[in-house]
């Protein structure tokens, strides 16, 4: 992406956003004919009330709502939010001053990304709290070239000057949903980089009990229940097992771990392409509905993300479910076809291996179903001005969350997986595994190393959180096997 | 072969189809010519899987569940298909409303003639003469986690092979399942064969019988609300905030429910399934029975029927509040329909439990989920009986008792009579006049 970007308004795409996110977007442009909605075709019934009969001052008015303590949510969501309120700008241009526009495009091609406070809770105290950044807002902060700076010392190294902003202007700006806008693609992007990681720590978890490859057989998805979501994970395991001795009968027998031929694997391994396609269905419902909204980014009221990305919370849940009972497998020597028992690497007795590692990951999981009531539980409607409480920023929180404690619950998978992998082929040393499942172990190992005799396993558990997190593991087997679908 | 309006070929089944099937409007239901031959097809390969030197094919050969490993000759096989449907038929609890468990019968019928199930074309046409009979299934409504509806289907196939014990509703009556067929003049007994026991319980068509209906009472009540929303306005505005943003949002996120649901309709959901090599079939195992798609959605609905339920409940307190008509009845009647459909909303799909010795160590609850749908869809029904109960109240207090009799043409309710007789009734006209389905029939 290095031809500029030429933002007229409407042309915003879910893959621009990705780029951004991945750090390679390319300068923008505005366009010099885009389109310029006229204000009487905005819908306005619902604009904020603050700013009315106000006597403070606007940045006071502005303040009234923001918190400047507690923790910072990553600066790509404030980064996301500004391209957002850029592009509505431009499409608005008559509600807002020139200099506000520029304000904003010198913002995002200088990549001053805006670390908003987690503890703003709604749209209206988000919305005001980038407001007051993009004003001058000297101890609020921003990332930019690496560093969190305060927006003072930000103006001070730039020379920028404190924006002067219009009443009606503030009202415009503090009226869309861009926050909760930008936090659900951040999400989205999440959670694709936990499915594709997820169908990874099932490629190494079938190396590791030699597990039966016919589940994935691409029959059973593209003609049996042919869901698109399902194919591609069906494949995505496939092409990681690829040339796999272990998954084989012959590797199952050379190991020595079941009576007889293996009919199937338990439903935790042979339901992955339904379950995590399920998972992938949730996310891309949401990804359809923000293609929409990116260029017609809703004023404060947007229940649709709301709905589906408590969804996405279900489904991302329900992806913890699984590779919580996936990790628990492998603890037990009977279920994982003959792995030491525990997983303990020599000397069992004396050694204890993972039982309390994979513990972890079930009371992680167990925080994380907490997150599973949806925002439509609770009534909306205002007791005093009886009007509708939307939830959608209350949602894309609740999602963020819960992608947290699903990093962990995976990070606990690999890290047993790669376990599994290493004892299985310390007795079967001249099996291969596949071509991708070998990179994710050997990748996976730059960072943390077999568990051989008892040694303090938060370090290592805090290690296998980040290998997800950074997406290195992923990364690895991307570029060895090219980009998982 | 008797001539049938409306042939199934597993490809095209939508909840409309069912629906009207159900009702009698599409005549008798028939198995397509194509995917009679597809089954035909597949057929042949399981006999010849029932001769010497077969390969060990899980549900040809082999027992159920963690018994997989345990080798069965054919002959046995065959014997056994007489009583394994027994200990499969788990459930308690009441009974689900006969017009889904017969619906589940059509909705298994079109999956089976895919023809990747290896089924005999037989099989399907007895399911499809139990269905157009007017037969259903008497099966128990708690028990299933929704990973394979074993319990119930496993009714459903103790009816169709006419097992002793197996009971259905007809007519209205609870009768044993020989004796109804005998009445009818139907064969009493059709023996099941290899794989035919399995290839029926396996997957969970019963949780998708549950969300057709789910999906059809959402449709009716989309419209019912709206009709309400004439006879409400009738000499007066009543705006309640957001309303409109909240309608688009939900129809719009239904649309994914429909979908979903339609294209859930037409999939193969047994084990194993049976495809087509160079010289014959090959039977591929997988985790088909899985509807990990059909829980979400479920779940999904009782989220946007509680978002609908905040602003129906504002709109009843508007009545009280703005017009100074005495429903405190009915708001407190319809409060705790509003406290019903809000503690639903806890999503069945984000929980799973082990069961069977850890083998089965992830399941949907998708089950559970689209009863809970079906649970919020009737408390949202009443819900809108509340308002249109209201609504006729305010009309009378101002003289406009005849615009409810224009919209809803023959309710025959008084609205000077008591609130909880008067939601009740209407409650009851609506159920009848959209055909709204509830999970547990009123038939005892």
């Amino acid at each position: 992406m290095n031809a500029p970007l030429q933002l007229n308004g409407s042309n915003l795409t879910m893959e621009d956003m990705a780029a951004i996110l991945a750090g390679l977007r390319a300068e923008i442009k505005i366009a010099a004919h885009h389109h310029q909605t006229p204000v009487d075709s905005i819908q306005s019934d619902r604009k904020p009330e603050i700013f009315e009969g106000n006597e403070k001052s606007l940045p006071d008015v502005l303040r009234d709502y923001v918190r400047y303590d507690g923790e910072l949510w990553p600066s790509e969501i404030g980064l996301l939010s500004l391209y957002l309120l850029l592009n509505h700008s431009i499409k608005h241009s008559g509600l807002v001053s020139e200099a506000f526009v520029e304000r904003v495009l010198y913002f995002v091609n200088d990549r001053i990304a805006p670390c908003l406070h987690k503890e703003n809770m709604t749209e209206l105290s988000a919305m005001s709290e980038l407001a007051l950044i993009l004003y001058g807002e000297e101890d609020l902060v921003c990332h930019h070239d690496g560093k969190i700076k305060t927006v003072g010392e930000l103006f001070r190294e730039t020379g920028l000057n404190k924006l002067s902003y219009s009443r009606e202007e503030a009202s415009f700006i503090t009226n869309l949903c861009c926050v909760s806008t930008a936090m659900s693609i951040y999400a989205l992007s999440a959670a694709s980089r936990l499915t594709k990681t997820a169908d990874i720590c099932v490629a190494m978890h079938l190396e590791a009990i030699r597990g039966e490859t016919g589940a994935f057989d691409r029959r059973l998805h593209e003609l049996g229940r042919p869901y698109t979501s399902q194919i591609e994970v069906a494949e995505n395991v496939r092409r990681m097992i690829a040339d796999s001795e272990f998954t084989t009968e012959r590797g199952r027998e050379a190991f020595g771990g079941d009576n007889g031929p293996r009919c199937q694997d338990a439903i935790s391994i042979r339901a992955v392409p339904q379950t995590h396609g399920g998972v992938r269905d949730t996310a891309l419902w949401l990804k359809r509905q923000l293609a929409e909204d990116i260029n017609a980014i809703p004023e404060n009221l947007n229940p649709l993300p709301g709905y589906l990305l408590d969804l996405l919370t279900i489904g991302l849940i329900d992806l913890g479910n699984i590779s919580e009972r996936r990790s628990f497998r492998l603890l037990d020597s009977k279920l994982s076809y003959g792995l030491p028992m525990n997983l303990v690497g020599e000397n069992p007795g004396f050694n204890h291996g993972f039982p309390v590692i994979q513990a972890s990951a079930t009371g992680i999981l167990a925080e994380l179903k907490l997150l599973a009531v949806p925002n439509a539980s609770f009534s909306k409607f205002d007791s005093i001005t009886k009007k509708y409480m939307c939830t959608t920023f209350a949602s894309a929180i609740k999602v963020l969350n819960a992608i947290s404690l699903l990093d962990k619950i995976l990070g606990i998978e690999m890290f047993m997986s790669a376990q599994g992998m290493d004892l299985a082929k310390a007795k079967l040393a001249d099996f291969e595994f596949g071509v991708g499942s070998r990179e994710a172990l050997r990748v996976f190992r730059e960072h943390v190393q077999l568990v051989t005799v008892n040694r303090f396993a938060s370090p290592d558990m805090v290690t296998a959180e980040k290998v997800v997190r950074e997406g290195i593991v992923l990364q690895g087997v991307e570029n060895r096997i090219g980009e998982l679908r | 072969m008797k001539n049938t309006h409306y042939d199934i070929d597993g490809y095209s089944l939508t909840v409309e189809h069912i629906i009207q099937a159900v009702r009698g409007e599409l005549g008798m239901v028939g198995l397509e010519p194509a995917a009679k031959a597809r089954c035909d097809s597949s057929r042949e390969q399981i006999t010849r899987w029932l001769g010497e030197d077969a390969p060990v094919v899980y549900g040809v050969n082999t027992g159920l569940g963690n018994l997989k490993d345990t080798a069965l000759s054919p002959q046995e096989h065959l014997e056994w298909n007489k009583t394994i449907p027994y200990p499969h038929a788990a459930g308690m609890g009441e009974y689900l409303n006969p017009v889904i468990t017969r619906a589940s019968m059509l909705i298994r019928a079109n999956v089976l003639s895919r023809g990747y199930s290896g089924v005999r074309p037989e099989l399907i046409e007895r399911m499809l003469d139990i269905f157009n009979h007017g037969i259903a299934p008497a099966v128990r409504g708690l028990g299933s986690t929704g990973l394979s509806d074993l319990g119930p289907l496993a009714h459903n196939a103790m009816v169709v092979s006419g097992l002793e014990e197996a009971e259905v509703f007809y007519n209205g009556r609870q009768m044993r399942a020989q004796a109804c067929f005998e009445s009818l003049g139907m064969d009493t007994v059709f023996s099941l064969e290899c794989k035919e026991v399995l290839a029926q319980m396996n997957g969970s068509t019963m949780t998708q019988a549950i969300a057709i209906f789910a999906c059809h009472n959402m449709q009716q009540l989309l419209s019912i609300e709206e009709k309400i929303g004439i006879v409400l306005n009738q000499g007066r505005q009543i705006r309640i905030d957001s309303k409109e943003h909240i309608d688009r949002a939900v129809d719009k996120a239904f649309a994914i429910i429909l979908n979903t649901v339609n294209f859930e309709n037409n999939i193969t959901c047994d084990n194993p399934l049976l495809f087509e090599v160079e010289d014959g079939y090959e039977a591929v195992m997988g985790c088909n029975c899985s509807n990990t798609q059909v829980g979400y959605v479920m779940d999904l609905l009782n989220i946007l029927i509680a978002d609908k339920a905040n602003y129906i409940m504002e709109l009843i307190d508007c009545l009280e509040r703005e017009e100074g008509i005495g429903i405190r009845a009915i708001r407190e009647i319809a409060l705790a329909k509003v406290r019903t459909i809000q503690s639903l909303c806890l999503p069945a799909s984000a929980d799973s439990i082990p069961t069977k010795g850890n083998q089965e160590d992830h399941v949907e609850f998708s089950f559970g989920a689209s009863r809970k749908a079906l649970k919020a869809l009737s408390a949202y029904q009443f819900l809108l009986s509340c308002l249109l109960g209201a609504a006729a109240k305010a009309n009378r207090v101002r003289g406009n008792e005849m615009k409810v009799m224009e919209v809803f043409p023959d309710l025959n309710v008084d609205a000077a009579g008591g609130s909880a007789g008067l939601a009740a009734g209407i409650n009851h006209y609506l159920a009848e006049k959209f055909f709204l389905v509830s999970l547990i029939s009123e038939l005892k």
